[in-house]
């Protein structure tokens, strides 16, 4: 059955996200569907909304795959898939600023089989998918080399190293609570970039399908409600230990340095994860809050302001951190 | 004094926890002997937690910090490196001193290494 979906105008704020956990719901309910995302009632999509509308079409393709593949299995043959299903996404729904941003970010080159004009190359700053296993150097050579030198973007040789070693942390996290241990390895990790030139804003969304943060801190430990375990995983040192390395190592750490790294930036930090949400910034503190929706898995988004003058080393405002070396 | 190369082991890109798993092979031997080691990152240019969590963050366990402090230095750590590297060694001495109420913790809630 065809299932249309219309994609509302979704910004980096609240409303936005609610609008977008909305969207993902209605795929998570049943994702053995074929749905159409129509964009007639959409005037603007923000990094966060291109990453998770990639990601849920991964996700339906998936189930879907893993649907015929039992099936086959069962039935010892190979067999169609069990119903026409997947995501259409209504291209001649978009008006044309839609169009062209989401051909200038690349996000249509991976779902759609039209040759439009314009798709960016090499260093651009948009939608990719990242391997189910984690590469780091290949991580590491996207931000640097590709993300971070898009032409676009002016960053100090001072500041490039810190953001990328940052954005370093939210991919690791995505694949130490997510990936790592979740069930659907072949769905990995999506990410989105986006820059504001007036602002002089990076904005980065890295999302995964995991278990999710909530899910993985009641595991370890039984009883406590969602808003304390996310206020545990927060904490420094905290860590659940789903990276499949020894236990014997020290972790924790990749949320306590974004964190940080927002707070001395005068940045944001969202995540939305199980059901909950957190949101941080310098002026309005730390909020962390029942989730408009159950959100299966993590988004994590960053905004990072590009101007030297909000860079400071951590250790400069944290005079608490003793310097060892 | 022995001097090793972190660029040979990691590249450019101190990230993993398998680089930092590499490093701490060829440093705990030699610390533990009482010998003094020189880390030199000369080319190195990025850093992420997990790597300093499973190299130097990891000696934390049997090695006092004083110790590290005597026989370790390191040459050529960017600023963003160095940083990194004494937050992860303040997280590391605090997770060795409660480290037996969180690995009860997480054995009790049965996420064995093979669940991983």
């Amino acid at each position: 059955m065809k299932k249309p979906i219309f994609i509302p105008t979704i910004k980096d704020d609240d409303i936005g996200y609610e609008r977008l956990l909305n969207v993902a719901e209605t795929v998570f309910e049943d994702p053995l569907n074929h749905f159409d995302f129509d964009f007639s009632r959409c005037a603007r999509l923000d990094h966060s909304a291109v990453v998770m509308l990639g990601g849920l079409a991964r996700y339906v393709d998936y189930h879907n795959t893993e649907v015929s593949r039992n099936t086959a299995i069962y039935l010892r043959r190979s067999v169609p898939r069990a119903r026409a299903a997947g995501v259409m996404f209504l291209v001649n729904s978009m008006s044309s600023a839609i169009r062209e941003k989401l051909i200038g970010n690349n996000f249509l080159s991976h779902f759609s089989s039209g040759t439009f004009e314009g798709y960016p190359v090499g260093g651009y700053l948009g939608y990719r998918e990242h391997n189910y296993l984690l590469d780091a150097d290949k991580i590491a050579h996207h931000l640097q080399n590709e993300w971070l030198s898009a032409a676009k973007l002016r960053l100090s040789d001072k500041l490039k190293p810190a953001i990328t070693s940052r954005i370093l942390e939210v991919f690791s996290n995505a694949y130490g609570h997510g990936v790592s241990i979740q069930d659907m390895k072949k769905l990995g990790v999506y990410s989105c970039g986006q820059y504001n030139k007036k602002e002089k804003s990076l904005n980065i969304s890295v999302l995964d399908f995991g278990p999710g943060i909530i899910a993985n801190v009641k595991r370890v430990n039984d009883g406590l409600n969602s808003i304390d375990a996310m206020q545990w995983a927060l904490v420094k040192g905290n860590s659940t230990r789903t990276d499949s390395q020894t236990s014997d190592i020290p972790r924790g750490l990749g949320l306590d340095l974004l964190y940080n790294f927002v707070l001395v930036n005068g940045g944001e930090l969202r995540i939305y994860s199980n059901d909950v949400k957190v949101i941080f910034s310098k002026a309005a503190g730390l909020k962390i809050e029942e989730g408009p929706t159950e959100m299966h898995g993590t988004i994590v988004s960053i905004k990072i302001n590009c101007d030297d003058r909000y860079y400071r080393f951590v250790s400069e405002v944290e005079p608490k951190q003793h310097q060892y070396f | 004094m022995s001097e090793i190369k972190v660029f040979e082991i990691t590249g450019a890109n101190a990230i993993s926890m398998q680089s930092g798993d590499k490093l701490y092979r060829l440093l705990h031997p030699r610390l533990a002997a009482g010998e003094s080691v020189k880390l030199d990152f000369a080319n190195v240019a990025l850093f992420a937690s997990p790597f300093f969590n499973a190299s130097i963050g990891l000696l934390l366990k049997d090695i006092t910090i004083q110790s590290l402090q005597q026989q370790l230095s390191f040459l050529n750590l960017s600023e963003v490196g160095r940083e990194l590297l004494n937050h992860v060694i303040s997280n590391a001495i605090a997770f060795y001193k409660n480290s037996d109420r969180v690995t009860k913790a997480i054995d009790q809630s049965g996420l064995s290494e093979e669940d991983e």
